[in-house]
């Protein structure tokens, strides 16, 4: 007889040994006096996904309604939180919104908290499911209405059946409990091992079990597969295109096949996921012993995804970008979008009654008149102010960060550094379409600018506004006093704003800082940072050499070719006109019976070689260059 | 046997005087005291000349609440006050240290989870 669907269910939700307490408080949401809101903590590989499957499974025999989501597939921003959650029904009947990998949400902790849960119809119920536990924050915000729920490992008793069911016998499983102590994902992975190579060494000390137990695994993978892994373990995701930038004498569909066969890889909606601990020790054992392999596959991907970058403009571009930011090792970009750790501090918008604790910490550190400067632009733009909250919910920290297009102008006027800035903008002006970003201004109650864990929380996330500004984001000014702030921030490519004075305000000196990210914006910024590292050149044009980078090699350029391309590029994707690039380029006033421009033109697409394309002829008018990047 | 470092007068090393700074109740939940201890180590270090922090013992009281019993080395007190207001730890007082007993080395310490 044919099983049915019902019974499919039921097995799927056997699988799930050792969580009937925990399903049943999930459950508890279903109710109608029950919570609203349900968080599953647990470390990696507790077992969090296989509990949530197991209740939307639960919940749609009872006829309710479950949309899954994956946090790990979501652009960390309300923008694209909103794209994956898919509009919930209306009416009355109950709906359950789960969300999975949520640790890979933290930056919308805050924005989730205050808004989207707020927001929700009130038939709607949600299950979220992260490493960590909800914040005190969370259930001062939810009090009753929020049940946590930790999964901690099995019982040695749901421990050995879920070993007996893998089809080891107990002896086999009294001695992979031992050192497994009930963790699911090592059990998987030992019950994997085990199979495969029965004469696994029994009197092996395990101090990192799961690290242990993934090695003992990965030894036991033909070499194809192994070496499937190895590249996949480099990338966020991975992708037909990716893998066959990595592994180029095979073609993708064979390692993406081995990979999709192996207990700890999952199909998501970007590609092939990785488990997080086996991504992170496999990526970690490749670095320590065969670094040059390591090196080769970053540089591959770095490649490949900033070609797919290119080809996918606007929103759509994220899942590159997020790939990209992956790569990059400069840990305040990287913590930035992808934190490692538990968050002590939440980072949010400020609220109109945080002005005196913002103003307190700002007198704690700053002179009157800087004082009163902040308080004007609290008064004039209190929508730049962002704080970073303790667990209590106190202003630990402050900063000012907005698009200088968002400033009034009597508060340019007003702001010594605002027209420091102004003057640099002038004569060196942002081509027209890119943005501008201020961060006006960061402190920290206790140590202001110095390096401190709610400083770096505050940094984190104006890093990840200004990558979220978009493509067009072109440059941001600030200050500092002392070297503290600057240091942090030279990483990121800040330095001193190039021939500005000091601003003196209330005996203290200031100096204007400046990250220009270069005409290719957020992507050709993190190509910068990753060149550290990683042994890819990003695309420029060094003025000073005559030399264009470009794909790792360096083009010589004549004094001309070089005025030519940098007129071009500073107005990438505009049509310049033959007669303007005469009159400033040249310097001629008038427009006819010369050939000049052509010649130049055509010397330059000469060495541009294979991507002569980018620079385009506008019939009748000029030229336009588009990126140079493949 | 116990060892009676200083008979009298408050514990000085150069300058440096041993204070022991009570906290009481001042965390609700464990969050609370790990953000805590996070923070510690930045403004510790701005404060590098005139503080050293030698150790704290964590207590919870009866009623879940946290309280902490904080030693310290300090140029002075007014140090130590500047010290809690930038880490906005309120103290119950900020005492010298007339004598340190000691027994055995503390053990191995005990952390949060």
């Amino acid at each position: 007889m044919t099983r049915t669907l019902g019974a499919l269910l039921a097995e799927r939700r056997a699988m799930v040994i050792g969580r009937d307490a925990e399903l049943a408080a999930l459950l508890g949401l279903l109710e109608p006096d029950g919570p609203l809101v349900a968080v599953v903590h647990g470390m990696a590989g507790a077992g969090k996904s296989a509990l949530l499957r197991a209740f939307a499974g639960e919940a749609g025999e009872r006829g309710i309604r479950v949309l899954a989501i994956d946090g790990r597939a979501i652009e960390p921003t309300p923008e694209g939180f909103h794209a994956a959650v898919p509009p919930l029904p209306e009416g009355e009947a109950p709906v359950v919104l789960v969300v999975d990998h949520v640790e890979r949400l933290r930056l919308l902790d805050a924005w989730l908290r205050q808004s989207f849960l707020p927001g929700l119809p009130a038939h709607a119920r949600v299950v979220l499911a992260t490493r960590d536990a909800p914040g005190a924050i969370w259930r001062s915000s939810f009090g009753e209405l929020l049940r946590t729920v930790p999964l901690g490992p099995l019982s040695p008793a749901d421990a050995a059946e879920v070993l007996r069911r893998a089809g080891l016998d107990e002896t086999q499983a009294e001695w992979v409990n031992r050192f497994v102590r009930g963790h699911p994902l090592s059990l998987q992975l030992a019950a994997s091992a085990l199979r495969e190579r029965p004469d696994a060494p029994e009197d092996a000390v395990l101090p990192t079990v799961v690290q242990e137990l993934a090695a003992l695994y990965l030894d036991g993978l033909d070499p194809a597969t192994r070496e499937a892994l190895d590249a996949a373990c480099v990338l966020r995701r991975v992708t037909l295109s990716l893998l066959g930038a990595l592994l180029p004498g095979r073609p993708p569909q064979e390692p993406f096949a081995r990979l999709s066969a192996l207990p700890f890889v999952e199909l998501g909606r970007e590609g092939l996921v990785v488990h997080d601990t086996v991504r992170e020790v496999v990526a970690a054992l490749l670095r320590a012993t065969d670094p040059v392999r390591h090196r080769g596959y970053r540089t591959a991907a770095w490649r490949q995804i900033r070609s797919e970058l290119e080809a996918t403009p606007g929103a759509a571009s994220w899942p590159s970008l997020a790939d990209m930011i992956h790569l990059v090792d400069e840990p305040l970009v990287r913590e930035a979008f992808f934190p490692s750790t538990v968050q002590h501090y939440a980072v949010e918008t400020a609220r109109p009654d945080d002005a005196e604790e913002i103003l307190a910490i700002s007198a704690r550190h700053e002179p009157e008149a800087e004082l009163k400067l902040i308080r004007a632009w609290w008064e004039n733009l209190p929508a730049a102010f962002r704080v970073a909250r303790g667990p209590r919910g106190d202003v630990v920290a402050f900063a000012i960060l907005c698009e200088l297009s968002d400033v009034p102008q009597r508060l340019l006027r007003r702001d010594p550094l605002c027209v420091t800035w102004g003057r640099h903008l002038r004569s060196d002006p942002v081509p027209r379409g890119q943005r501008t970003l201020l961060a006006r201004s960061a402190l920290a109650w206790g140590t202001g600018a110095e390096p401190s864990p709610c400083f770096a929380a505050l940094l984190r996330d104006m890093e990840r506004a200004s990558l979220e500004a978009g493509p067009a984001l072109r440059r941001i000014y600030s200050a500092t006093h002392g070297e503290a702030l600057l240091e942090q921030l030279a990483p990121l490519g800040f330095g001193l704003l190039p021939g500005a004075a000091e601003v003196r305000l209330g005996g203290v000196a200031y100096c204007p800082i400046l990250c220009d990210l270069g005409p290719d914006s957020v992507a050709g910024w993190l190509s910068g940072l990753a060149a550290h590292d990683i042994a890819v050149e990003p695309t420029v044009l060094d003025d000073e050499a005559r030399e264009l980078v470009l794909d790792d090699r360096r083009v010589a350029l004549t004094k001309l070719e070089c005025d030519v391309l940098r007129y071009l590029d500073d107005r990438r994707g505009e049509t310049v006109a033959r007669e303007a690039l005469l009159r400033d380029v040249w310097g001629y006033e008038w427009t006819g019976g010369s050939n000049v421009v052509e010649v130049a033109v055509s010397g330059l697409r000469r060495k541009l070689g294979d991507r002569a394309s980018a620079l385009q002829t506008v019939r009748g008018v000029g030229y336009r260059l588009h990126p140079l990047q493949r | 046997m116990a060892r009676l470092a200083r008979a009298t007068g408050p514990n000085t090393v150069e300058g440096v005087t041993l204070y022991l700074v009570p906290r009481t109740r001042i965390w609700r939940t464990e969050e609370e005291v790990a953000a805590a201890a996070d923070c510690v180590p930045a403004v510790n270090d701005a404060l590098r000349d005139h503080v050293r922090w030698i150790r704290s013992y964590v207590v919870q009281e009866p009623d879940g609440t946290f309280s902490a019993y904080c030693l310290y080395e300090a140029s002075s007190d007014d140090v130590l006050r500047m010290h809690a207001d930038a880490l906005r730890l309120p103290a119950d007082g900020v005492k010298p240290v007339t004598a340190t007993l000691v027994a055995a080395p503390d053990p191995e310490p005990v952390r949060l989870v």
